[in-house]
């Protein structure tokens, strides 16, 4: 231990990346906002979404609304999706059912 | 050993305990004891593997967290590899980061399943890797600690955490540790990495996203359609259970000594399980499965396994016993496909 007592030994983990990511600003409100809608693909994920969007129509006055389905849990979502929703939405409600 | 440019953070503790009781409270193991990754422990086992601790084994696909040999060489220090078993955890990562392996999924799915690692060629009896006697059981430190080392770095390096990452509804106990050999000496067929473009004397890991394991249980019969008629009901059993992209057999050498004796070949008992695994879809519909009216009809059949080729056969076991299984793969052997690499 070059000397010095005890034992010196190394982290096995890797960090998350990015390791600056950051959570977007919340919005302060619904009303007038672009939302997309976004399930996983699984059973019951579409109908989780809608019931949601359902709930959240009452309380606001959304801007515009879109549904799209990324149809594979296990994979990321398809990149003309996610360009898609970032050109389009000011909030994205995703689900996964089961 | 200076020489290895480690760039881990180093950690200070005043005795070995230490060490393990933090690494166990910061959630670094899998619920066991480690060995301490002590700079020299890694250093000792990138040296055995002829790798530098910079180089990059894999990225994760889907969260990009990159995999060094460094990052690998703590693990298998910790799961209590010894250098020599390291070029095969080496490989085994470099598997894992395939994209068709799908690693975060199969890692992170309620499905639960775990990496099954199985080694071929002349490596394993070098190591003295298992591929006998209680062949997924304990008491071999190759075995155990080689995947052990695989569920460290899947835990450590892709922080696929339990709880956390790692939501396995109820998982199996593979995920602790699960690596075979084949038992190339007692199979009369080719060994598994010649059916995927290697050599019989290259040494390689396979790897499977396996589910538990299902004992397929027949002393009564030596006709090979008498005893592989048996396995139609497991296969049936695990996971998804129908149109299954790859599933794993492995014959017990009771077994495989009634079939070499009848002169069936690999390809013989894939094609026989393949058509004795399959039932109508009312039968299946009739077992709890869910098949959308769009399939097919009532009385169509649908099979366990999508091809002949879609079953993986190999040979493992003791010499003792007429009991074989069946591992059926996460997600229906789809979602996550089974991957060979070359031990360097």
């Amino acid at each position: 231990m070059n000397g010095t007592t005890g034992i010196a030994v190394l982290d096995p983990t890797v960090a998350p990346l990015p390791a600056d990511g950051v959570v977007a600003d919340r919005p302060k409100t619904l009303d007038g906002a672009r939302i997309g809608l976004l399930a996983n693909g699984k059973m019951n994920s579409v109908e989780m979404l809608i019931a949601l969007h359902d709930v959240l129509a009452d309380r606001y006055e959304f801007g515009s609304v879109i549904e799209r389905n990324k149809m594979n849990a296990s994979r990321p979502c398809p990149e003309d999706i996610i360009d898609e929703l970032v050109a389009k939405c000011d909030v994205v409600i995703t689900s996964s059912g089961d | 050993m200076a020489s290895a440019q480690l760039s881990s953070n180093e950690i200070r503790f005043d005795d070995w305990n230490a060490v393990v009781e933090d690494y166990m409270a910061r959630g670094w193991t899998d619920g066991l004891p480690i060995i301490p990754p002590t700079p020299e422990l890694v250093a000792e086992f990138l040296e055995a593997a002829g790798r530098s601790a910079s180089d990059i084994l894999g990225t994760e696909p889907t969260k990009g967290r990159v995999i060094t040999a460094e990052k690998a060489a703590v693990n298998a220090v910790m799961a209590g590899c010894k250098p020599e078993y390291f070029r095969i955890v080496v490989a085994a990562v470099e598997a894992m980061c395939e994209p068709e392996f799908n690693l975060h999924a199969v890692t992170a799915s309620t499905q639960g399943s775990a990496v099954l690692l199985v080694v071929n060629g002349p490596i394993a009896r070098e190591i003295g890797l298992n591929s006998g006697i209680s062949v997924f059981g304990p008491g071999h430190r190759a075995n155990a600690t080689i995947g052990r080392a695989i569920r460290l770095v899947v835990i450590n390096a892709t922080g696929s955490v339990s709880g956390e990452i790692d939501k396995a509804t109820q998982g199996h106990p593979g995920k602790y540790t699960w690596c075979i050999a084949e038992d190339e000496d007692v199979s009369p067929w080719a060994p598994l990495q010649t059916d995927r473009g290697f050599s019989s004397e290259d040494n390689t890991v396979s790897i499977f996203a396996g589910l538990s394991g299902i004992q397929v249980d027949n002393h009564a019969f030596q006709k090979p359609e008498e005893i592989l008629i048996s396995f139609r009901e497991a296969m049936f059993a695990g996971g998804v259970g129908l149109n299954q992209g790859e599933i794993v057999v492995v014959l017990c050498p009771e077994h495989i000594g009634h079939l070499e004796r009848a002169g069936w070949s690999k390809e013989r008992v894939k094609e026989f399980l393949h058509n004795a695994a399959r039932r109508k879809i009312s039968e299946w519909r009739a077992a709890g499965r869910f098949i959308r009216e769009s399939v097919g009809a009532d009385d169509d059949y649908l099979h366990s396994a999508v091809s002949p080729e879609a079953i993986t056969v190999m040979v493992a076991g003791g010499h003792a016993g007429a009991f074989s299984c069946v591992i059926p793969l996460w997600s229906g052997g789809t979602g996550s496909r089974s991957v060979t690499k070359l031990i360097e």
